[in-house]
């Protein structure tokens, strides 16, 4: 499937990568959208995390409640997006805790803890294929900013 | 049959579970019996949802926020009553370079 991104939520994006993780620290966001229009990106959400300059996890009591939440807006996550503090790639880590494991599931790396320009410039994308792994994947492909 | 055989054979009525498993905003009904397993129950979960890959990252947890650890007790013995809404997510989600 091709998202669409709304320019203002990858803004939305950048901000809170770079705010949360304030140069100095990893930081994770994850894009929804309804399951009426999957292809419409449509929120923002911020996970409640822990984090490091090396990495991050998520609390688990937090990944009930957005179980719950999103089912309430009968809405899914269909990205997830964190940052790096240099390169952008899918570290092992990466590849065995995303928040779901589905086939087809993205998972965005940011470069520079999000420090750059607000585009997919050295970022790296991923998704999970039919037997579990991941594999890279140009943005292009996948991701169209509107 | 004899009547022991016969009683042991057919499941007593009101044994079954209507449950709710939600899944990344997706809701799905299913019946299973308060005598099964959390191991059965979770293997009918991600068959429920389809496209998991790597199905050992999947636990079942209740709405209160508490895993279901152990596969192989029942249903009964872990709660689980008529109604309950679980959860079928990761048991952890973390990422980064190091």
């Amino acid at each position: 499937m091709r998202y669409q991104v709304p320019v203002a939520l990858l803004q939305e994006t950048f901000d809170v990568l770079r705010g949360c993780g304030g140069g100095q620290r990893e930081c994770q966001v994850l894009w929804t959208s309804w399951w009426a229009d999957p292809h419409l990106i449509c929120s923002v959400i911020h996970p409640r995390h822990r984090a490091h300059g090396g990495g991050f996890e998520i609390e688990s009591e937090w990944i009930n409640s957005v179980w719950l939440d999103l089912a309430r807006r009968d809405q899914g996550i269909r990205v997830q997006i964190h940052t790096h503090p240099y390169e952008a790639f899918h570290s092992a880590v990466d590849d065995a805790y995303p928040i779901l494991h589905h086939v087809g599931f993205l998972s965005l790396v940011i470069p520079d803890f999000a420090r750059g320009a607000v585009s997919f410039d050295r970022a790296y994308l991923a998704e999970i294929v039919a037997d579990g792994r991941w594999r890279e994947i140009a943005p292009k492909d996948r991701l169209e900013i509107i | 049959m004899n009547q022991i055989a016969e009683a042991t054979a057919r499941p007593e009525r009101g044994h079954s579970l209507d449950l709710t498993i939600v899944n990344n905003g997706l809701l799905r009904p299913i019946s299973i019996d308060r005598d099964a397993t959390v191991k059965s129950l979770l293997e009918r979960a991600i068959a429920l949802f389809g496209n998991i890959p790597a199905p050992h990252t999947q636990s079942l947890w209740t709405e209160k926020g508490v895993e279901l650890t152990n596969e192989q007790e029942t249903l009964k013995a872990a709660h689980i009553k008529d109604g309950d809404t679980l959860l079928l997510r990761p048991g952890a989600v973390k990422g980064g370079q190091s």
